[in-house]
């Protein structure tokens, strides 16, 4: 049968029911914390953080990453970098319990390794400024705010999917 | 106890960071059973043939909504004060455009850039050193698009709001189009399916878990706008303040001895009474802080005892800025000077009990004023004395 | 830090006088880490060896893995070099022997580490790697010495060995000991840390050894041991906890520390889920699976016992200062 033939490790999980599992994460830390969940913060600190240890006078004469480096508690002791800390470990878990643990580059059939790994990093970049700019990114914004109805959140949530249907045509070769 | 939690002080900040590890590890245990650890199965979204990002995210956000939604209506979950993210509408329109342009040329969004690295996708280790990256772009031209990064700003808007529906009917609505959104995805998955590609089982959701989950929505959609309609609440109008425990004068007394440490002391008067009018060892508000805010930075491991001149003067309303446990004293500090620093009198009656307590009284007087107890022996001897007679008489 | 009284930061909290308030700082913590690593390689390489008997067949790492440790050890000794404020007065320690110091103590059975690292690396070659090393060393002096030192090791083996085990759990306990004593500082102040720095050395040793390539029976034993010492880990942060919760005043503070306290994220975030929890299950399921290898278990091992060292240190300085700064302050 087709199943069988198909890898134990590409077994993901029904996506509703992953779906659901990921709104009662979402949903915990709204009744626990009073907000929800995010990712591109903690790059943000992280970020923040390599280049004050780096340059500090830079950093602090920077008008966006000022408030970051000057708060009452370090650049690190922040929510959403202990929450990515969990969702890098959450992440282990549910791939090392599932036989998914392994180090590779996912491409699609048409590019090189190589290109993937440059275009993967431009993407990066993107994403970086995009999340900055819109204050926040898919987990923070999309999934947080749109739970919670707000609009700006779910104007952000169209552009998405607005932004990767625009593109996903010019980028085809890179994934099919 | 009310929601949410963290908002109404149920525990400390380091406390919440624990807090975040672990709610961290559940969403991202969900995103990589989601799949969304691997390039390949996110990008296939925008290719048309597996809608899980779609379906994942939505599920997502219908069963966080429909969660805030049952605890608002019941009362026992305070909207006003969960940080709902600010609507700047431009930057987060172009952010959004700019994420989704970047999501589908890196292969990952910032989170599942994290989940991917730890299932060991170098791919998903670049974006996120490139998400790293990004922000130093973003930081370096940010005196350029300061204007821009603060335009549209409406506050914090709702869709309700926004579309001037009720709560109810906006929540029945995203139900609605995400449950019809879902079956739409699941038709065009059908339509573009690949030939060559094998057929995933979990591909397009097998339907019963699915309808299971379409149904428990429906269920809680239904209960929440029953809840609201009917107008019910757990818990409506805040409750009156607890009143504080209190403990008598000479049990405070009796603890200073035994364990001077057991109690951080302040004399809530202000202007401060003289040192010799306070409890030995009392800490005084001070004239810059005249609301105890030093009181956040004592650790509770010390029990903590306000006091004023007499119950009236007592300020309880500092014991939230505390910690750890408040008490106060029964009487405040007069009943402090009448019970232990006045010297006790002998006792008329002489039974055993009267006797402990002026023994006690004395040894306290003693200890708090640093004079020598009136002597008590030849007080007591004649009233055992006289007793004894008594029961002589008696016989 | 401004807001202290006169009379206590002009008679006591003031560089002229307490020069040490926050003078321990990474180097301590790394040179801890890396002592309890060499701690836990010499107990798990004598007690591997004590049950199979041939190390002659064990996988490079293991059979290197004494000298692995004396170079740990040294990296670490290098760090304490940095931090000491008279660097040339270190032999004053070999002049003088005070059984009530425990740095006295550590002075002392870090030199004894050295020769007996050396024996136990030196014990129950097979004749092939003897050949070999002495082929590579021609017939020298040097030769000489090789020979009657394995001839040595090998007379001895069991002897050392078990001194190498009596060795290696004197430096674990001396690394959390060395803590222990000064109880001054209220979070050091406990009887558990030096059980608790020997069990996580052992702990640690054996992730630094799980990143090498071993023998996969090698790697299945490992793996078990580091289940247990793990185990034994958080026993221990369980009863150091309890110890304080029933303690007095001050050890109240310490634990609120831990549960509650400023350093409560970082310690059971790091400590507790990344370096002990997380990778106890990776093991358990690689156990449990045949073929699976947890590379990241002996990873968050090694981020968790470097994490518990720094935390404690931190907080161990913080507590006393920070507790004087609230009393005293108001």
């Amino acid at each position: 049968m087709q199943q069988q033939s198909t890898e134990q490790s590409d077994h993901f999980w029904n996506p509703y029911v992953a779906g659901v599992l990921l709104g009662l994460a979402l949903l915990a830390a709204f009744l626990i914390m009073g907000w929800g969940l995010g990712a591109s913060g903690a790059a943000n600190r992280i970020a923040i953080l390599a280049a004050h240890t780096v340059a500090p006078d830079a950093v602090e004469a920077n008008a966006y990453f000022r408030p970051y480096v000057t708060a009452e508690h370090g650049v690190m002791n922040d929510w959403l970098v202990f929450e990515t800390l969990g969702v890098f470990l959450g992440g282990l878990i549910g791939a090392f319990s599932a036989g998914r643990t392994r180090l590779a580059v996912r491409h699609g059939a048409r590019i090189s390794v190589r290109g993937r790994l440059f275009w993967a990093l431009v993407g990066g970049i993107i994403m970086g400024f995009a999340a900055r700019l819109a204050r926040g990114c898919t987990s923070g914004q999309a999934l947080s705010g749109g739970a919670l109805l707000a609009t700006g959140s779910w104007a952000f949530m169209m552009m998405v999917f607005v932004g990767g249907y625009a593109v996903a045509p010019l980028i085809r070769r890179q994934w099919r | 106890m009310p929601l949410p939690f963290y908002m109404h002080d149920a525990f400390s900040r380091p406390v919440g960071l624990v807090i975040a590890t672990l709610i961290g590890c559940v969403f991202g245990f969900a995103l990589e059973r989601a799949g969304f650890g691997r390039a390949t199965v996110l990008t296939d979204q925008f290719y048309g043939d597996n809608m899980r990002v779609f379906k994942v995210m939505f599920s997502a956000i219908v069963t966080a909504m429909l969660g805030v939604f049952v605890c608002s209506g019941l009362g026992i979950l305070d909207l006003s004060l969960m940080r709902i993210p600010t609507t700047y509408l431009w930057p987060q329109i172009a952010g959004g455009f700019l994420l989704g342009v970047g999501f589908i040329v890196s292969g990952h969004c910032p989170g599942t850039a994290v989940v991917g690295a730890s299932s060991g996708n170098i791919d998903a280790m670049v974006a996120f050193f490139g998400t790293v990256l990004g922000t130093y772009a973003f930081g370096g031209v940010f005196p350029w698009i300061q204007d821009f990064y603060n335009s549209g700003e409406m506050g914090i808007l709702r869709l309700p709001t926004t579309f001037g529906i009720s709560e109810t009917l906006a929540v029945i609505a995203v139900v609605l189009m995400a449950i019809g959104g879902f079956f739409g995805a699941e038709w065009v998955e059908k339509k573009l399916a690949r030939e060559d590609a094998p057929a995933d089982p979990t591909n397009s959701g097998a339907a019963a878990p699915r309808n299971r989950v379409f149904g428990i929505w429906s269920l809680a959609t239904a209960a929440g706008a029953v809840v609201l309609f009917s107008g019910f609440t757990f818990v409506s109008r805040p409750q009156a303040e607890p009143e504080l425990p209190s403990i008598s004068a000479l049990d405070l007394a009796t603890t200073l001895v035994a364990d001077p440490t057991h109690y951080f002391l302040l004399d809530t008067r202000i202007p401060p009474a003289p040192p010799k009018q306070r409890i030995p060892g009392a800490m005084v508000l001070s004239a810059e802080d005249p609301d105890g805010a030093f009181l956040a930075d004592l650790p509770p491991t010390r029990e903590l005892l306000l006091y004023g001149g007499d119950d009236a003067s007592t300020r309880t309303d500092l014991a939230e800025r505390f910690e750890g446990t408040t008490l106060t004293l029964r009487g405040g500090y007069a009943a402090f000077r009448n019970e232990v620093i006045a010297p006790p009198e002998p006792p008329r009656a002489a039974t055993p009990d009267a006797l402990e307590a002026y023994r006690l009284r004395s040894a306290l007087h003693a200890h708090f004023t640093g004079a020598s107890a009136p002597a008590p022996t030849p007080m007591v001897k004649p009233v055992r004395v006289k007793r004894a007679r008594k029961a002589e008489g008696g016989c | 830090m401004n807001t202290l009284p006169l009379e206590v930061t002009s008679s006591r909290v003031q560089p002229h006088i307490d020069p040490v308030l926050h003078i321990w700082c990474w180097d301590v913590a790394a040179y801890l880490f890396l002592g309890g690593i060499a701690a836990g390689l010499l107990v798990i390489y004598a007690v591997h060896t004590l049950r199979k008997g041939n190390s002659s067949t064990f996988s490079w790492p293991l059979r290197f893995a004494p000298l692995i440790a004396l170079s740990a050890l040294s990296l670490g000794m290098a760090f304490l070099f940095l931090d000491l404020e008279y660097k040339t007065h270190v032999y004053r320690f070999y002049f003088t022997f005070r059984p009530t110091s425990p740095m006295s103590w550590g002075s002392w059975i870090l030199i004894v580490t050295y020769p007996v690292g050396i024996l136990m690396a030196t014990g129950g070659w097979s004749e092939q790697q003897k050949r070999a090393a002495g082929a590579r060393l021609g017939s020298g002096s040097i030769a000489r010495l090789l020979d009657n030192t394995l001839a040595f090791s090998d007379r001895h083996r069991a002897t050392i060995l078990r001194l190498g085990i009596a060795v290696g759990c004197g430096l674990g306990l001396y690394t959390g000991l060395l803590l222990g004593t000064l109880s001054a500082r209220l979070q050091w102040n406990t009887a558990m840390l030096g059980p608790l720095f020997l069990a996580s050395g052992i702990s640690t040793g054996i992730a630094f050894l799980l990143l090498f390539p071993l023998h996969n029976d090698e790697r299945h034993e490992l793996t078990r041991w580091d289940i247990a010492a793990i185990g034994v880990e958080l026993t221990l942060i369980g009863l150091m906890l309890i110890g304080f919760l029933s303690g007095d005043e001050a050890a109240r503070l310490a634990a609120w520390n831990l549960l509650g306290g400023p350093v409560t994220g970082e310690f059971w975030s790091l400590v507790i889920i990344t370096g002990l929890a997380v990778p106890l299950f990776l093991e358990i399921v690689e156990m449990r699976r045949a073929g699976a290898r947890a590379f990241m278990a002996p990873v968050l091992v090694l981020i968790g016992g470097i994490a518990l060292r720094f935390i404690l240190l931190h907080a161990g300085q913080a507590t006393s200062y920070d507790a004087l700064l609230s009393m005293v302050g108001h």
